[in-house]
């Protein structure tokens, strides 16, 4: 039997050549292989973090999360696609037979939306016959969406978030990575087919929902200041319109509203062409803060102001005006009307070109540009909104013997409504430039405070409290009686303000597009101790009317009389009761 | 160990069956089997978990638990049976007889041509190789290929050892044996190369044992490799395998992915194991988890260290069916033991071969403990016989 042996020999050594291979695949590859082997296995899930949510400054849901429930299916499950089709279709409002091409489509995948975000109705029918029927194929999964309740409110300050729930705009960007939170992970062993097997996860990190962030926007005065700009808009048809309410004695903003606005749930509607997208897209722009033009008229009083502070005139001073036109060295100032003598409260309220010029001459280029410094304007506010522009300020060794004229009747520079609030605010707070603040302060979900922005931030004393107080109770208020603001006269409450009826500069450069004007109205209220003060402007109005006193005072009285209203200030009718006071009453009253 | 029927100075026992009866039969090799069969039994069961099928079904159960249990059963006692019966029912020992092996033989000819009529044969993964016997209650089927590698052993055995046969001679003694030898294995090579490639080494084995020439072993060989190679080109997917093993960048689909899912098994397992039921490559990653590949499930789940103890197991198997062999009453049942022990053990080598990459994938199941009905049943039985013939021992070993 010696080729026996040879032959059970030669067995033995493959069984134990094996045996070998064996060990020695483990002792060589071992590790490698378990690192596959647990790649291969192991899936991970992310768990999303909830966003947080934004309120006003009286906890009101601005923009708000919620899990919306959509219907997804596991083809591979299904053994009768038409019967499990004609069964569900109705219940989601899509059609059967669209659904069972579906489900032949994708037979082997194991995921496919039916449909995403589906009706509370929709949800109970769904789930009436998924019961009846033990349809497991098909299972309900809630996905976190974006809601803003008050609609299109202060669209422009919110934002907007995008697929991914991520903050593309407003608030919503700038805050977006407290707002988001840190998704938690949950990883499993799968099958080949990427199901779980085992029930407990094998690691898990619970996500930390976003924090939640606070403004100082109230809904209500939103609401009130949209309603009236509106009414405005659609009287007056400008491109634009923009109003801004804010507490002068702290610099919140309580209302920022831009005309025409979006659906932030929906910013960019679909099936649009490629100019209407553009047309869209332009309407995301927050004007208020992104947006400058040539102020006009309405810069005077931070000139003017200012003189007064550095002792280059008096309130009283009479300047030899003798309009309707002057020259200065090779250049001619017009008024609309001819004046004799004003005093400088008078050409602020009557708002004398000649009388700025001849100011301006007094002051020379140097204190005007310490002027125009002073207020904040050529730079940025820092109130924390995406896309703020700093406005356009020349530098002094650029500026000519024009700009002596021009500067003081608001030419030659260009500005953002949120600049000139803030700048006019100094008027109603006796002197201090603050900083304007939209967020009021940053929650955490765990109800911890993250950060507070709820104190006033000093920027600089811009003009000595009674310069402040003398010039407002004086020119501004006077405005409003007597002088250009006449319509921004409120029954209840001594207004104040100033007016202003901008050219628009030519984009490019050298002189303005011809009947194009912005006009604005800055006013405040009480005018003994301000509560409020307001900017609304409208840009190229189109209905042939477009002297701010026109087109905006109004709305600034009817925002200003609602605030108050709001803010249950105890009315403190005006001391002069002239005529058109009334009718002025009556129009804020009209809501 | 207790023996009557003691052999007589060396010479060949002749008698009834009273004779042959002392030891009731081996029972190391129904102890071997049987360990083997019952691992089988829970490793099967244990690779056809998935992670669905929570519901019960009749079929469903059928298809995975308690089958192969009852497969191991049913294959169990049919090896202590065949343990029980006198294996010289089975040889030639006069002129004239010889009708038992020859009518295994026709047999599983029969079966092997009726399989390859269409309509007759089932065919999974692009191989016809299964008779259905019963679609209901439950599936059942059979699969010839496991049959004929049985009946051959027996068939050679019972015609090597003919009286008359010179196997020196060409025509007298060779020629037949390897003719009919030939004709069952190129039936089978038709539908399942490994088993013929298997049969045909287990012939050129037993040939060899029976005192062939060198130079007929030599010359049948070269035209084996010749006809393997012809089998192999009949089936382009047989030659792609041959390809894919010896590429330098194996793809991570077909077989090599195969082998590379069997490789993450195995290492993934290491010394230990995860713990028996434990393992995650059967959840769809491992096709063939229960079948061919059944070896890789037992490393991930009881470890190399488990892989070990199955190779022990078979290495144990070789030792006692060398024994039974040498011992053998006379030269039948010298050939028929070793025959079935090289199988066996031969199968086994080449399965874990496979599974472990060291031999192109060849669709060859390990012995007692892949899944499938007639793989246990027929080399039960072909341990049985080994058994049998374990019963009666010489003084001598020769």
């Amino acid at each position: 039997m010696r080729s026996g042996q040879v032959l059970f020999i030669g067995v033995a050594v493959l069984l134990l050549g094996g045996a070998y291979r064996l060990a020695r695949i483990e002792q060589t590859q071992g590790d490698r292989l378990r690192g596959r082997a647990e790649r291969q296995h192991t899936a991970t899930w992310t768990i999303p973090a909830q966003r947080g949510d934004i309120l006003d400054c009286r906890g009101r849901v601005l923009a708000g999360t919620v899990r919306r429930p959509s219907v997804f299916m596991d083809p591979t499950l299904i053994d009768d696609p038409r019967a499990d089709a004609v069964s569900v279709a109705p219940t989601l409002g899509i059609d059967p037979v669209e659904l069972e091409r579906l489900i032949w489509e994708k037979k082997d995948r194991a995921f496919v939306w039916v449909k995403r975000g589906i009706t509370d109705d929709e949800l109970e029918a769904f789930n009436h016959v998924r019961r009846a029927r033990r349809l497991r194929a098909f299972v309900v999964r809630y996905e976190p969406t974006r809601v803003y309740p008050y609609g299109r409110l202060a669209a422009q300050v919110l934002g907007f978030v995008g697929a991914e729930q991520n903050g593309l705009a407003g608030i919503e960007q700038t805050f977006n990575d407290m707002l988001k939170g840190i998704d938690g992970r949950r990883s499993s062993t799968v099958d080949a087919r990427r199901r779980r097997v085992r029930s407990e996860a094998e690691t898990y990190e619970p996500p930390i929902d976003g924090a939640g962030v606070v403004l100082s926007i109230d809904a209500h005065v939103q609401q009130r200041a949209e309603y009236h700009l509106r009414n405005a808009f659609e009287e007056f048809k400008p491109q634009w319109a923009t109003a801004v309410v804010m507490d002068p004695l702290s610099g919140e903003v309580l209302a920022m509203v831009t005309l025409p606005d979006f659906d932030p749930a929906e910013p960019i509607p679909p099936g649009l062409d490629k100019a209407e997208q553009e047309t869209a897209r332009e309407l995301l722009r927050n004007r208020a803060v992104s947006d400058s033009y040539e102020p006009g008229s309405i810069y005077k009083p931070f000139i003017a102001g200012p003189a007064l502070g550095a002792g280059v005139t008096r309130i009283d001073e009479p300047f030899a005006v003798n309009g309707p036109e002057r020259r200065f060295g090779s250049r001619t100032i017009h008024d609309v009307h001819a004046y004799g003598t004003l005093a400088l409260h008078q050409v602020i309220s009557k708002s004398s070109n000649i009388g700025m010029g001849l100011l301006g001459a007094r002051c020379g280029n140097e204190l005007l540009h310490e002027f125009v410094r002073g207020f904040g304007f050529g730079e940025g506010t820092g109130i924390r909104l995406p896309g703020e522009h700093d406005g356009l300020v020349q530098k002094l060794s650029r500026w000519t013997s024009y700009s002596t004229q021009s500067i003081p009747i608001g030419q030659e520079i260009a500005v953002t409504p949120i600049q000139l609030l803030t700048a006019f605010s100094v008027f109603c707070n006796d002197g201090i430039l603050y900083r304007p603040r939209i967020v009021r302060g940053v929650i955490s979900a765990a109800g911890e405070t993250n950060e507070d922005n709820s104190r006033p931030i000093e920027v600089r004393r811009v003009l000595a409290a009674d310069v402040a107080r003398e010039f407002r109770l004086r020119a501004l208020v006077e405005c409003v009686n007597e002088g250009t603001g006449r319509r921004a006269r409120i029954a209840d409450y001594q207004a104040f303000g100033k007016t202003g009826t901008a050219q628009v500069a030519r984009p490019e450069g050298g002189g303005y597009v011809p009947d194009a004007y912005v006009g604005s109205f800055l006013g405040g209220a009480p005018a003994e101790q301000p509560r409020v003060a307001v900017l609304v402007s409208l840009y190229r109005p189109s209905s042939g009317k477009y002297y701010g006193g026109t087109v905006a005072a109004p709305a600034v009285a009817a925002i200003i009389a609602d605030t108050l209203d709001y803010m249950q200030e105890p009315p403190d009718p005006p001391a002069v009761g002239r005529d058109g006071a009334t009718a002025s009453g009556t129009h804020a009253r009209a809501r | 160990m207790s023996t009557s029927c003691r052999a007589h100075g060396g010479n060949q026992v002749v008698g009834g069956l009273d004779a042959i009866g002392g030891q009731r039969f081996d029972s190391s090799i129904l102890l071997l089997v049987g360990g083997l069969m019952t691992l089988g039994a829970v490793m099967v069961y244990s690779a056809s978990v998935t992670a669905q099928g929570a519901e019960f079904a009749w079929r469903q159960w059928w298809n995975t638990p308690l089958r192969q249990s009852v497969f191991a059963l049913v294959g169990f006692f049919a090896m202590v049976y065949v343990a029980h019966l006198d294996y010289r029912l089975w040889a030639w020992e006069r002129r004239g007889e010889g009708w038992w092996s020859g009518a295994l033989y026709l047999l599983a000819a029969g079966l092997l041509v009726a399989m390859l009529i269409p309509g007759v044969g089932t065919s999974a993964l692009g191989a016809r190789r299964a008779l259905v016997v019963l679609t209901n209650p439950i599936p059942l089927s059979f699969q010839p290929a496991e049959f004929a590698k049985v009946a051959l052993i027996v068939w050679l055995a019972a015609v090597l050892t003919r009286p008359g046969c010179d196997l020196t001679s060409f025509r007298n003694g060779f020629a037949p044996a390897l003719v009919s030898a030939g004709i069952l294995i190129a039936l089978t090579g038709i539908e399942d190369f490994g088993t013929a490639a298997l049969m045909g080494v287990i012939t050129l084995a037993m040939l060899l044992l029976a005192g062939a020439r060198w130079f007929h072993l030599l010359g049948t060989g070269a035209l084996g490799v010749a006809a393997g190679a012809g089998l192999l080109m009949l089936r382009p997917h047989r030659w792609q395998r041959i390809v894919t093993f010896f590429s330098e960048d194996p793809d991570t689909s077909g077989d090599a992915y195969q082998v590379t899912q069997s490789l993450i098994a195995i290492g993934s397992g290491g010394w230990w194991g995860r713990g028996l039921g434990a393992g995650v490559q059967k959840l769809g990653y491992l096709p063939q988890d229960n079948n061919d590949f059944i070896f890789s499930i037992v490393c991930e789940e009881i470890g190399v260290v488990g892989g070990l103890v199955v190779i022990a197991l078979f290495l144990l198997l070789l030792w006692r069916g060398w024994r039974i062999a040498r011992y053998a009453l006379d030269p039948f049942a010298r050939l028929l033991a070793a025959g079935v022990t090289l199988t066996l053990c031969l199968q086994a080598a080449f399965n874990i071969g496979v599974v472990t990459n060291s031999v192109p994938t060849k669709g060859i199941s390990l012995p007692f403990v892949s899944a499938g009905g007639s793989g246990v049943l027929f080399l039960g039985m072909a341990a049985g016989l080994l058994a049998a013939v374990g019963r009666c021992r010489r003084a001598d070993p020769l």
